[in-house]
């Protein structure tokens, strides 16, 4: 029990996590100077919309809120089970010793600081490329969807959002993570040595810190701050976020990034931001109530159960009309 | 080189003629080790004759024989929990993967 309190407290005191409090904290910050100088609203007014109690109090909201601690209590009893990075990492080390060619600690004489930057933005950029591409096969592949579906039940839009999550799902993502982590370690540490080290702010990578730092919250927020076309471009405005949940089929299928978008303007997954107060969020093909906890931990398990049925179904029809 | 892996074999070797059996870690630990260290000229003692002479052969190559030694640092801490680790690669590794902070995530972009 202890264990599940300090898990979730965690999440708001630990840099590492979107939701610490000093990033909750500057996000506000920035909706509040946003709304007075570009929306032109008094103090007042904007306090009034951040804290909308129609959004935070809502059906949809109080389901992310649940759903967080439901699956911190999950997830303590699953971690155990699943692999980890040190797994891969040690995995690929030894692999890596085994190729005759490659030379281990051959840059070990590279400037700490040139390999501390490297290893940095390396794992930030690789991180963010894998998160893009699950995101993205999250959207095309109907079980994947199945799961990725809670997600995007979502008919208003609140910070904790980010962890509305099926369990299923956040294994996906633990593995993605895993072996991101497993391989950036392991490669870095046999051509670098042991001078491998991250540059942080309060124990984060501090590019994550500065994304995060730079209102990553509002990207699950109605506050839709819109960058320059050309800054869109590269980096996922909360606005870009908040329009990859619409409803609008136009809007489907577009900005899969987490904080570059420059993966979706290579793959051809970009679309501006427009103007949000016009967005219908949730799931519209869907006319189950994934307010509901018991729909959105249940469910998608019977749609994944119904889709890979109807495939054997498909390729048993298949081979007996081959074997005829 | 040569000095630093002759002891390591005969720092195994005194460990399997301890008063404890160390069954399979012993095992593994041979394996790893081989008959002797790695030389210079790549070479290595590979067996021994029917007179007792020491048979050399080509051995198994740098890289491989640095992987043997990142091995033989992981059974020494799984089996006798050694604390005092210098030059410990994979604790490098550890010690990174903490500061990353774990993989476990279910932040959802």
């Amino acid at each position: 029990m202890f264990d599940v309190v300090a898990d979730i407290f965690g999440h708001f005191i630990d840099p590492r996590k979107r939701v610490y409090v000093g990033y909750l904290l500057f996000s506000v910050l920035i909706a509040i100077v946003w709304l007075i100088f570009f929306r032109g609203k008094s103090l007042n007014n904007s306090v009034k919309i951040l804290f909308d109690k129609k959004i935070w109090l809502s059906r949809s909201s109080r389901a992310d809120f649940f759903i967080f601690l439901i699956n911190r209590c999950i997830s303590i009893l699953i971690s155990p089970v699943l692999i980890t990075q040190m797994v891969i990492a040690t995995a690929i080390f030894y692999w890596l010793h085994g190729i005759t060619w490659l030379q281990s600690e051959s840059l070990q004489h590279v400037a700490e600081f040139i390999i501390m930057f490297s290893f940095t933005t390396f794992i930030f950029l690789l991180d963010d490329f894998s998160k893009y591409w699950v995101h993205r096969w999250m959207h095309k592949w109907p079980v994947l969807w199945a799961l990725h579906k809670v997600h995007h039940s979502a008919e208003v839009l609140t910070p904790l959002t980010v962890y509305r999550t099926h369990p299923l799902e956040g294994i996906v993502f633990t593995i993605r993570g895993t072996f991101t982590q497993g391989i950036s370690i392991a490669s870095f540490i046999f051509f670098f040595g042991n001078s491998v080290d991250l540059f942080t702010v309060l124990g984060a990578n501090v590019l994550l810190f500065l994304f995060n730092t730079a209102g990553s919250n509002l990207r699950h927020s109605h506050i839709g701050i819109r960058y320059w076309s050309w800054l869109e471009n590269i980096l996922i405005s909360p606005a870009q976020h908040q329009l990859h949940h619409s409803v609008d089929i136009a809007h489907h299928d577009k900005n899969f990034g987490a904080a570059l978008a420059i993966w979706d303007y290579m793959f051809g997954s970009l679309h501006h931001s427009e103007d949000v107060e016009s967005l219908r969020l949730g799931v519209e093909e869907d006319d189950r109530n994934f307010n509901k906890l018991s729909t959105l931990y249940f469910s998608p398990l019977m749609e994944i159960f119904y889709i890979m049925s109807r495939r054997a179904n498909t390729i048993y029809s298949k081979l007996r009309s081959i074997t005829r | 080189m040569q000095n630093i892996g002759g002891e390591l074999k005969g720092f195994a070797m005194s460990l399997q003629t301890g008063k404890y059996n160390l069954g399979e870690t012993g095992t593994k630990l041979n394996r790893l080790i081989g008959m002797g260290p790695l030389l210079m000229n790549a070479s290595q003692v590979t067996g021994m004759n029917s007179s007792g002479e020491f048979l050399k052969d080509e051995g198994s190559g740098w890289g491989e024989y640095k992987l043997h030694m990142l091995k033989v640092q992981k059974l020494m801490i799984d089996a006798f929990q050694v604390k005092a680790r210098n030059k410990d690669k994979l604790s490098d590794m550890s010690n990174l993967a903490e500061k990353l902070g774990g993989s476990n995530s279910s932040e959802n972009d």
